[in-house]
């Protein structure tokens, strides 16, 4: 079977409590219930329980209470960014490979005693390895690594700064965002976005939730698309420079799922957030998945039938018989 | 293999590496959703040294949408009719995407422990087991003989 090559990181990628206490609960604790990876854009319902952002988001809007112990009535609004966990998740993520590592030395070293469990082991946490140094250097390490030469921290706020910028930074009383050249460029088309969702009732909602700065976008409102005309579902999806084809259960969808998944980019830690780019690139690989997997049209009625007539009349004269007995 | 969600080779990788007492699931090999099933019957209960067989396929929505499971042998028990559908709450509305795949055949193994014949599937079982719990019971055992081997 194909799918054991593919090792994957989980839980008991560690050893037993009884070897090495806690760090099997650690990598478990760290993960979302539904989705069973380290928590991405970590967010905590009411109850305390906390998913991805993109999880919660997608199994509140098919049931609304919390998928864990059930407490009920729980929507998208109550669901609160878990900023430390995430710092806890972005930190284990950097250590989860090099904990497994000095694992492995230990058990090589005290192999003496049991020679055939080594090997078995580093079988177990290579593919693990290669994954999460994929995933931090695409997305984690860069926007760290890469402040500019002269870059310092506010001593105040704690944001960085550059130092030519500091002074004026800190006799302004520490204004949360610290790059004039963002600013500029992205001023005028704040302007807009602000006339834009202004015009769909969910401007004050969004302000909660944008903490620290102006040129934090803010999530996108839910939409009743049973109101809509097709044409102005489209109009909503080339606001967002999504396309506009295919049906109007498709548009919906489309829309939907570009909700869900915009929203829960924007609970990610700015270091940590995908391009909107990528973020389309992932709304259509869902789509396919998902919306597309239903059942295909069927436009030549006659030709489906003399293409399939004898493979389908195959199969009910070989159901017929079980039907009896 | 390709489009399979992580969770679910994960889920699977559990369940072969570690199963649970008395339950196996190992899936197809043409389909990786689709799984063959046996739970042992829980001692102490009428379905006692019976190995039941069910079928289990995961949906393209799962693990937003519940697994359907099916029993594939037959069974003598209010809460599953004669085409071996379940009647269990978490298979249903109750079904959260935090359950999974292993906390699911616990729960029907936990339903062959304690049937409940006022959420009844197959009428005539369920008023059996009301009416006369004892005799039921023993037809239960007969057809864990007869079929569950």
């Amino acid at each position: 079977m194909d799918w054991a090559n593919t090792k994957l990181p989980e839980p008991e990628d560690f050893p037993e409590s009884s070897t090495a206490p806690g760090l099997r609960a650690l990598d478990n604790a760290l993960r979302c219930t539904i989705c069973k990876e380290l928590f991405s854009g970590p967010v905590s319902l009411r109850c305390g329980h906390s998913f991805c952002s993109q999880c919660i988001r997608q199994a509140l809007s098919a049931k609304q209470e919390c998928p864990t112990c059930r407490k009920g009535h729980e929507t998208e609004v109550q669901i609160r960014v878990n900023m430390d966990l995430e710092e806890a998740v972005l930190a284990w993520t950097a250590a989860r490979s090099h904990v497994l590592e000095l694992i492995e030395k230990a058990n090589s070293a005290s192999s003496t005693r049991h020679p055939p469990l080594p090997p078995k082991k580093r079988k177990r946490s290579e593919p693990v390895e290669d994954d999460e140094i994929v995933e931090l250097s695409s997305e984690t390490s860069p926007p760290r690594s890469s402040p500019p030469a002269d870059a310092t921290l506010c001593p105040m706020c704690n944001k960085p700064a550059s130092e030519a910028e500091i002074n004026r930074h800190l006799d302004s009383g520490c204004p949360a965002a610290v790059q004039p050249s963002n600013k500029k460029g992205s001023s005028s088309k704040d302007e807009w976005s602000k006339l834009m969702s202004g015009r769909t009732k969910s401007l004050a909602k969004g302000k909660g939730r944008a903490t620290d700065s102006d040129d934090e976008p803010s999530p996108l409102p839910k939409v009743s698309y049973d109101t809509l005309k097709d044409r102005q579902i489209k109009e909503l999806l080339s606001e967002q420079g999504l396309p506009t084809t295919g049906d109007r259960q498709l548009l919906i969808k489309r829309h939907q799922q570009w909700v869900i998944m915009y929203n829960s980019n924007l609970d990610k830690k700015v270091t940590v957030r995908t391009t909107q780019a990528k973020l389309k690139a992932d709304l259509a690989r869902w789509l396919e998945k998902h919306a597309m997997s239903a059942k295909p049209v069927v436009e030549d009625v006659q030709a489906h039938q003399r293409k399939y007539g004898k493979e389908f009349a195959a199969l009910t004269a070989s159901a017929r018989p079980k039907a009896k007995a | 293999m390709a489009g399979l969600p992580k969770r679910i080779i994960k889920e699977t990788e559990r369940l072969m590496a570690d199963p649970a007492p008395g339950i196996t699931a190992t899936p197809h090999d043409d389909n990786l959703r689709y799984f063959d099933v046996t739970i042992a019957g829980p001692d102490g209960s009428p379905f006692a040294a019976g190995n039941f067989r069910l079928e289990l396929f995961l949906p393209e929505e799962y693990p937003m949408a519940p697994p359907k499971v099916r029993f594939l042998t037959k069974i003598y028990h209010p809460n599953i009719d004669k085409l071996g559908r379940i009647c269990l709450d978490i298979l249903k509305d109750k079904w959260s995407p935090a359950l999974q795949i292993r906390t699911v055949l616990l729960s029907i193994q936990a339903l062959l422990s304690s049937p409940n014949p006022d959420d009844p599937l197959a009428t005539d079982v369920a008023k059996h087991y009301k009416e006369d719990e004892k005799d039921a019971q023993r037809v239960s055992q007969e057809w864990t003989q007869l079929y569950a081997k």
